[in-house]
């Protein structure tokens, strides 16, 4: 099995597991501004670029962005 | 009858709650977002070998705007502007060799030097060891020390715009953006969909998106650097320019898609899991990187110290032209229900096939502080292995260049085989084995009318000792840098729902926008803000243009005029053909009290400047000289700066005012934050010193920039005039000059068509000095733009506006204006470009 069917596996075993349901007027914490997936995008946008032009594994995610900043 | 009542509730509660889609529930629909972002590698360790160039820099600003055109569609337009100057390196080579050279320019003044490349009389021993020949004892010594190579460039700046439609369902959205990002040398374009599903009463959501990038590389092999390079290698594009210029050329095409997975785990903790795949073919090295390779006839005879002879060759690095990438993302966020804290954890596995694995893994820990307050310290560990076609430098076991003799005796020259090289191969440090370890520290404050501010800072070192499991590159590669950012961000939809629980007892934001509607988009000054504790946001752009034939007063003249007169008693050898600059400003206003309002104007700019050669100049110097190298380097290559400018801190007072009628002052100047002292890398081995006057990112002087202001309105029409002034300070900033002062008065009449549009006509004049004193250092007058004396004039402009407020609405409040500024008249100081025009776009928001 290739890695990359390992870590699909892997996730679907994770996320079948150990979910509990929770109701929607149980959601107020999930609802915080800082439990968000993506609390700060604009300054993550700015790290994503310098680590991608500091770091091989730049990338990997599909949102898609071009130039090249050579630096 | 209470439990039916609560339930009602209940019922009411679960369905707002699951109206709520769990992966965009934060952020908000409306919001104008600004960020300017610095980033400054360390020096590198050179072990004693001196290079004399500043680090890379990079100065990076970013704007976005969220709108929503209806319930479900949404509009989205981001901005990204990067300038980047300084030194990386360029290669990778023994210490022994000496890439790196700093150039005595006088007995006490070092500078930076090209670096050195080539060498084809260097010694090794039998293990093909560089040595280094003592100067004195004429002794060979072993010296295994690798040292980066550094090279330095000139600022460069890569703009990038995109836009993003979304559309969204009860459970479901989509998202279709396309988008553009140009440089010099690299131009891309890129597409891109993306999308969500909700299910399981939104506790699971699906994500997807795929896209596709299409980028043209078209760079200019560094001129110092280019004679060194064998270029003649693997069909890398390498064409020759009649000026004489290298160009590289190459095209590269992604495709990417990812497939994701959030989950919410209970009612304090979510995740997410997600796998990514992008496929690229092109050219994907990196033009400005080259390879060295050593060569050693291995058949030669050893020396009297056994030292063999061989030849120290660079390439330009060979990347496979295609790659294949995977990475596999876990997200984890955890409320820390004791301290109402948010725990971030993220783990990223990647891998490529040019057989490069990376772990990346990140924790954040945002920590609300009360009172609108949070703090975020964050932690990040990175570690890759090297690509299969990394090395720091290439031994090839030939001769570089062999002379034989045939038959008859004649000399036979060969050349190295280059099918004896590898395939692929470079010495980019971004490719080798290493670890990276950083860490920061965000700090925002949220205030109640859904205005954020955020300041953050993160330190990054890079070491090849921190790869897991060991074994990563020597120390020569490690290397220290720091982020810091700054971010204001502006949640449009609370700001309206504010407003309008403020109608009934505040009628100022109605009557702010009223008074402002026909203030044309140039003028600045022209309100205050009538109560304590008032806020106002605005972002104002301006582009100005100067091209065309030179004018000498208000009169074009000839290219012998130019030649012989603009830099007597000097002769001009160019004359630019183009100017542009671009400011975005941020307007920042706040009143602390009734009768004062503060202002805070940072500013960012970028310019560009093209020259073209004069018919008629006497012939250019050798490029062996600095004038010389400086006249050619001119007509070859566009300008650039970028960066941060001045900032602006101001005072505002209503000093007279009836119902239809007031008179404003500010007072207040301009703080010298913007560089004065950039300087153009040194080519040909030349220091070619400081940049035009012009194209300097600030005055560098502190400046005094009073203003007084009349504005008044007769039912539709409303009508104003101002008087304003620019006096430095200083008789001259750190680079040796001061800007001319500058007096300006200007009146604009206009008519509001509708509650929401008004036009507007003005016009304006203008006085500016002459610039003061010159650049103290090395610099080289090539042509008109380098002499003070040209500079400033007096100059009349009218203006036409266009100015929106939108009434009401979830934008209501906001208000867009125009303006073109159309040059009347050019007096100008000296020898100047005349001005095409100038574009002022404002957006501001008063609450």
């Amino acid at each position: 099995m290739s890695r990359f069917k390992k870590g699909a596996f892997f996730f679907c075993l994770l996320f079948l597991s150990g979910c509990s349901s929770v109701s929607p007027w149980e959601r107020g914490t999930l609802a915080k501004a800082h439990m968000s997936l993506e609390p700060a995008p604009l300054q993550n946008s700015l790290r994503t670029h310098q680590y991608g032009s500091r770091e091989a594994a730049s990338g990997g995610g599909a949102a898609g962005g071009g130039g090249c900043g050579c630096y | 009858m209470a439990a039916i009542k609560k339930s009602k509730t209940l019922r009411l509660l679960t369905a707002a709650a699951l109206a709520l889609p769990l992966t965009t529930i934060y952020a908000s629909d409306e919001e104008a977002t600004f960020q300017y972002g610095h980033y400054e590698d360390g020096a590198r360790n050179l072990f004693n070998a001196q290079s004399g160039l500043k680090p890379i820099q990079v100065d990076s600003i970013q704007t976005s705007t969220k709108l929503k055109l209806s319930d479900r569609v949404r509009l989205a337009f981001n901005y990204t502007q990067d300038t980047w100057s300084g030194a990386t390196p360029i290669t990778t080579a023994p210490l022994a060799f000496g890439g790196n050279r700093q150039r005595q320019i006088s007995a006490n003044v070092l500078s930076g030097a090209s670096p050195y490349l080539q060498n084809k009389n260097v010694f090794v021993d039998s293990q093909f060891n560089l040595l280094q020949q003592n100067a004195k004892t004429s002794k060979y010594t072993k010296n295994k020390q690798l040292v980066h190579t550094l090279s330095s460039a000139s600022p460069e700046t890569r703009k990038q715009g995109d836009l993003r439609f979304g559309y969204d369902w009860d459970e479901a959205s989509l998202d279709v953006g396309a988008g553009t990002s140009a440089e010099n040398d690299y131009n891309s374009s890129f597409g891109n969909v993306s999308g969500r599903l909700d299910f399981n009463q939104k506790l699971t959501s699906v994500n997807f998106g795929a896209s596709y990038t299409a980028s043209e590389n078209e760079s200019m092999l560094d001129h110092d650097a280019a004679p060194y390079i064998e270029k003649s290698t693997f069909g890398t594009k390498v064409t020759s320019l009649p000026n004489g210029v290298k160009l590289l050329t190459g095209s590269k095409q992604d495709w990417a898609g990812s497939l994701g997975l959030t989950q919410v785990l209970n009612k304090s903790a979510l995740m997410e899991g997600s796998v990514s795949y992008t496929t690229s073919n092109g050219y994907m090295a990196n033009p400005y990187k080259t390879m060295a390779v050593l060569f050693v006839d291995p058949t030669q005879k050893a020396g009297k110290d056994g030292q063999l002879n061989g030849s120290m060759l660079a390439f330009l690095e060979q990347r496979p032209e295609e790659r294949q990438q995977w990475t596999e993302n876990l997200r984890y966020v955890q409320h820390i229900d004791a301290l109402d804290a948010a725990l971030h954890l993220d783990y990223r596995f990647y891998h490529d096939d040019w057989g490069i694995q990376a772990h990346t893994i990140s924790g954040d820990w945002i920590q609300p502080l009360g009172d609108g307050w949070s703090m975020t310290p964050r932690v990040r560990y990175y570690s890759q292995n090297a690509a299969d076609f990394y090395a720091p430098y290439l031994v090839s076991k030939q001769a570089a260049n062999k002379v034989t003799f045939d038959a008859g005796g004649n000399p036979v020259k060969t050349d190295y085989n280059p099918k004896l090289l590898p395939q692929n191969y470079s010495s980019d440090y971004r490719l080798s084995g290493y670890g990276a370890l950083s860490g920061g520290l965000t700090v925002t404050k949220k205030f109640a009318k859904g205005l954020e501010i955020q300041a953050g800072a993160e330190y990054y070192t890079h070491a090849g000792s921190l790869k897991l499991g060991g074994g990563g590159e020597g120390n020569y590669t490690d290397f220290d840098g720091y982020l810091v950012n700054a971010a204001l961000k502006v949640d449009l939809a609370a700001l309206s729902t504010a407003n309008s629980n403020h109608r009934e007892h505040s009628q100022h934001s109605q009557h702010a926008h009223h008074h402002g509607a026909g203030v044309p988009a140039g003028v600045m000054f022209d309100h205050v803000l009538p109560n304590a504790g008032d806020v106002m946001v605005g972002y104002r752009y301006m582009y100005a243009n100067q091209a065309g034939n030179t004018q000498n007063g208000s009169n074009t003249v000839t290219n012998s005029a130019l030649v012989n007169q603009a830099c007597a008693p000097q002769k001009c050898y160019v004359t630019p053909s183009e100017m542009s600059m671009n400011m975005h400003m941020l307007d920042l206003m706040f009143a602390p009290t009734d009768w004062l309002t503060l202002m805070l104007m940072p500013q960012f700019m970028d310019m560009h400047m093209t020259m073209r050669p004069l018919d008629g100049a006497p012939a250019t110097p050798a490029m062996t000289t600095a004038l010389g190298s400086a006249i050619i380097h001119a007509g070859r290559h566009e300008h650039t700066t970028g960066g941060l400018g001045d900032t602006g801190i101001y005072a505002l007072f209503n000093v007279f005012k009836t119902d239809s009628q007031q008179i404003n002052v500010s007072l207040g100047g301009t703080a010298p934050t913007g560089d004065a002292e950039i300087q153009l890398r040194d080519t040909h081995r030349q220091d070619l010193g400081f940049i035009h006057y012009g194209m300097q990112l600030g005055s560098g002087t502190w400046d005094f920039k009073p203003a007084v202001t009349y504005t008044g309105n007769i039912d539709d029409w409303s009508f104003g005039a101002q008087l304003n002034g620019t006096k430095r300070l200083e008789s001259h900033n750190k680079a040796g000059f001061a800007l001319g002062d500058i007096f300006q008065a200007t009146t604009w009449g206009s008519y509001s068509w509708t509650n929401w549009l008004a036009t507007s006509v003005r016009g304006v004049y203008t006085l500016q000095g002459s610039l003061q004193g010159a650049y103290r250092g090395t610099y080289h007058q090539i042509g008109a733009m380098d002499y003070g004396r040209n500079y400033g004039g007096r100059f009349v402009d009218v203006g036409f506006g266009i100015n929106a407020s939108m009434p009401n609405g979830s934008l209501q409040g906001n208000r867009l204006s125009f303006e073109w500024l159309q040059p009347v008249s050019d007096d100008v100081n000296g020898y100047q470009l005349p001005r095409e025009g100038a574009l002022s776009a404002t957006w501001s928001y008063a609450f």
